[in-house]
């Protein structure tokens, strides 16, 4: 005997897929519905190709394939061990640590700064209005027309909305 | 959009719809032409409360002299879609640009905590400690209590590594709301690893809530045992998740000492541990786990069918019964169901049944496997396919009255289906000669009334195949009478033997033996394979050479 104290670890062959089942494959709950169980063979998959998981890329897909179809999946509910108790506890202690959806996430609120800029204004270069007015030139309007001075009113009476001139064109 | 405030999620509609209408304002003016900064940076700021973070970094991008707050915000966008590395970065630069800002400190710090850079966080911690007096007055003292205790405790982790981890005296006099706010951080964290070491150190480093004795370590409060129990407990199913089930259940077995008081965290221990052993083919150990799990909890189905089924795995049938029955009797609304699935526990329960029945049907043991089917039928009495299963059981029970009152039943629900016409010849008892050429008019007769159907064929195969064991053992019974006759005669003298009486003999096993012959005759092309048409061949040679001895003994 050496003098390693550290224990030395037999691994058995574990089971073949069928017993272990589609929902431990997968991570899921039982009660799992589909956009949870896509979620999770997406992030098995993901783990297979960068050989983070101990399940072949085969298997993934099988285990999705049971779960998807109603009778295989009730079939292999009766079949496969559950890893979490009918109150769920487990998932409730998984959540309390930021895991959802099967991957654990960071919960805690950052402290966020913004500047304050309610009563900012732009520095952008506003002419005079009563410049730009007296540096009219009003054209001399025929007495053959008279309701050209009228309408010419109107026009400048108007609100005028900067964001409705079409600059671009 | 002023002052400090904690990095929220987007509020509500009516928020959202000013949000939207202020984005795109903002928008239109960048697109005009606009390239002030502040213009870009409250257009990121209305996309990121709207939630939408990639325009939010894209309006940040084009600020061409960020700052150390647009980069903050840069990082907190990382932050949200959990991008640590990038945010721990981010926030570094920042930090770097404004060394005076307590906001970034603390973030910097709790990413760094998140990915468990021990050391670099307990660089940052005195700044952030003298930073802490530009915090609003009400919440200063608690936050410099907060970073007090985690510098504690990550001195303690960073000396932890090389042996006994040392007691920090800020320890002994640590409140329940220090500790509380302590345990919100770690669980928040969201880094399995980082939770499992901080909360390990701090259950190791002893002395919690005790003010009487600084020196020596004392009694860790529950919520810390707790909430590194639960650690663990979520650690070892996230390796679970990975199929390393070797891996979980390493970390998983030292808790088996720690003795929680707590009844939750005992019951999802045992049954972790349960399914680790059984996926590593340690059934007894797996056995063990599950039986305790269900003392703590005698009424969650969930563990009566895992025991159940490790039972099972192990080939020790007999022995699941009960605790599927108790499984059974608890399946109830308390059990959680796909949604989408109607009346999934019913589908669930027969199912089960019916897989008990198949399993115990497969070891011949008919009683059991009838058992299940029956009450598989009391789930679904108009069920043909279960019915089906349940004639044919009563029928390898020898139960025929039960039997033909079940075909009663399968008639009334299929009528006309001519398979049941084959199962109708499954309750002719077969005994001798008669009864075979019976059952052999009759498959005939079925397969010319019903051309074609291939669930027939198939059944008559079966049956035919049935047949031919019987025929050969009737063969060789009348073989066995006849070499006794032939021996009597060979070995007594010529005086003793009453020739009348053996010619008589003869004569009768001559018959018998012609009936047999008749009856390959026509067996034969009821068969299908190969095999069972060289069988009746084989057969057939030797009944015609026993005959020929019967007619030579004067039959």
């Amino acid at each position: 005997m050496g003098r390693n104290s550290e224990p030395i670890v037999l691994e058995l062959a574990s089971l073949p897929r069928e017993q272990v089942g589609p929902f431990l494959l997968l991570g899921l709950d039982k009660a799992a519905d589909k956009e949870t169980i896509d979620a999770h063979w997406a992030e098995r998959l993901k783990w297979a190709r960068k050989g983070l998981a101990k399940v072949p890329l085969e298997d993934i897909n099988w285990a999705r394939e049971v779960i998807s179809d109603i009778e295989r999946r009730i079939r292999a509910d009766a079949a496969s061990l559950n890893a979490d108790t009918t109150d769920g506890l487990l998932a409730q202690f998984a959540e309390r640590y930021g895991v959802q959806e099967g991957r654990a996430v960071r919960t805690w609120q950052a402290l966020d700064s913004e500047k304050a800029l309610a009563d900012y204004r732009p520095p952008a270069e506003v002419p005079d209005a009563e410049a730009v007015r007296a540096a009219l030139m009003v054209p001399e309007i025929p007495e053959d027309v008279p309701a050209v001075p009228l309408l010419l009113e109107q026009l400048v009476q108007q609100p005028l909305d900067p964001w409705a001139i079409d600059i671009r064109g | 959009m002023p002052g400090v405030v904690s990095a929220a999620t987007p509020g509500t509609e009516s928020d959202s719809t000013r949000y939207e209408a202020a984005a795109q304002l903002l928008e239109r003016a960048v697109q005009a032409g606009c390239q002030d900064a502040n213009v870009l940076y409250m257009l990121a700021m209305a996309r990121k409360r709207q939630g939408k973070l990639n325009d939010a970094r894209t309006a940040l991008r084009k600020i061409s002299q960020s700052d150390a707050n647009v980069v903050l915000q840069m990082a907190l966008l990382s932050l949200q879609e959990n991008q640590l590395v990038q945010a721990e970065d981010e926030l570094a630069r920042a930090w770097q640009m404004d060394p005076q800002s307590y906001e970034i400190c603390y973030n910097l710090l709790l990413t760094r905590l998140t990915l468990g850079k021990v050391e670099d966080c307990l660089a940052l911690i005195p700044s952030a400690l003298e930073l802490v007096s530009r915090r609003p007055v009400k919440t200063q003292q608690e936050e410099r209590r907060f970073l007090l205790v985690l510098q504690a405790l990550l001195q303690v982790c960073g000396k932890g590594d090389n042996g006994s981890t040392p007691v920090v005296p800020l320890f002994s006099d640590l409140s329940g709301a220090d500790e509380q706010r302590l345990l919100d951080v770690i669980r928040s964290l969201g880094q399995l690893d980082t939770a499992h070491m901080l909360l390990k150190t701090l259950k190791d480093a002893g002395p919690l809530r005790t003010a009487t004795s600084r020196a020596r370590p004392q009694n860790i409060s529950e919520e810390v045992r707790e909430a590194y129990l639960e650690a663990v407990l979520v650690k070892a199913k996230s390796l679970i998740d990975r199929c390393a089930w070797t891996d979980a259940e390493l970390l998983l077995r030292p808790l088996e000492r720690e003795k929680s008081g707590n009844r939750a965290t005992q019951l999802v221990l045992l049954n972790l541990l349960g399914c680790c052993a059984c996926m590593t083919q340690d059934f007894d150990s797996a056995i063990k786990h599950f039986l305790a799990a269900i003392k703590l909890a005698p009424n969650d189905p969930r563990l009566h069918q895992n025991l159940a089924l490790t039972y099972e795995f192990k080939g020790e049938l007999p022995q699941s019964d009960p605790y599927w029955n108790r499984f059974f009797d608890l399946l109830d609304d308390r059990v959680p169901a796909p949604p989408e699935i109607p009346r999934y526990l019913n589908h669930l329960a027969y199912e089960s049944l019916g897989r008990l029945a198949a399993r115990y049907s497969e070891k011949e043991k008919w009683t059991s496997a009838l058992n299940y089917v029956q009450r598989a039928a009391h789930l679904r009495p108009n069920d043909p396919d279960t019915l089906e299963r349940l004639f044919q059981l009563y029928n390898q029970a020898k139960r025929q009255q039960d039997a033909r009152r079940t075909l009663e039943k399968l008639r009334q629900l299929r009528p006309g289906e001519p398979q049941y016409e084959m199962y109708e010849l499954d309750l002719i008892e077969v005994k001798g000669l008669n009864d075979i050429e019976k059952l052999l008019m009759e498959i005939d007769r079925i397969l010319k009334r019903y051309p074609n159907d291939v669930r027939v064929e198939e059944r008559a195969v079966n049956m035919v195949g049935n047949v031919i064991p019987l025929m050969g053992t009737l063969c060789e019974q009348l073989s066995d009478q006849m070499s006794k006759v032939i021996d009597q005669v060979q070995n007594l003298p010529n005086y003793q033997i009453n020739w009348s009486a053996v010619r008589e003999v003869m004569r009768d096993l001559l018959r018998e033996f012609q009936k047999l012959r008749r009856i390959t005759g026509k067996c034969l092309p009821l068969v299908s394979s190969d095999e069972h048409r060289r069988i009746i061949r084989d057969l057939a040679d030797h009944i015609d050479k026993k005959m020929e001895r019967c007619r030579s003994m004067g039959a």
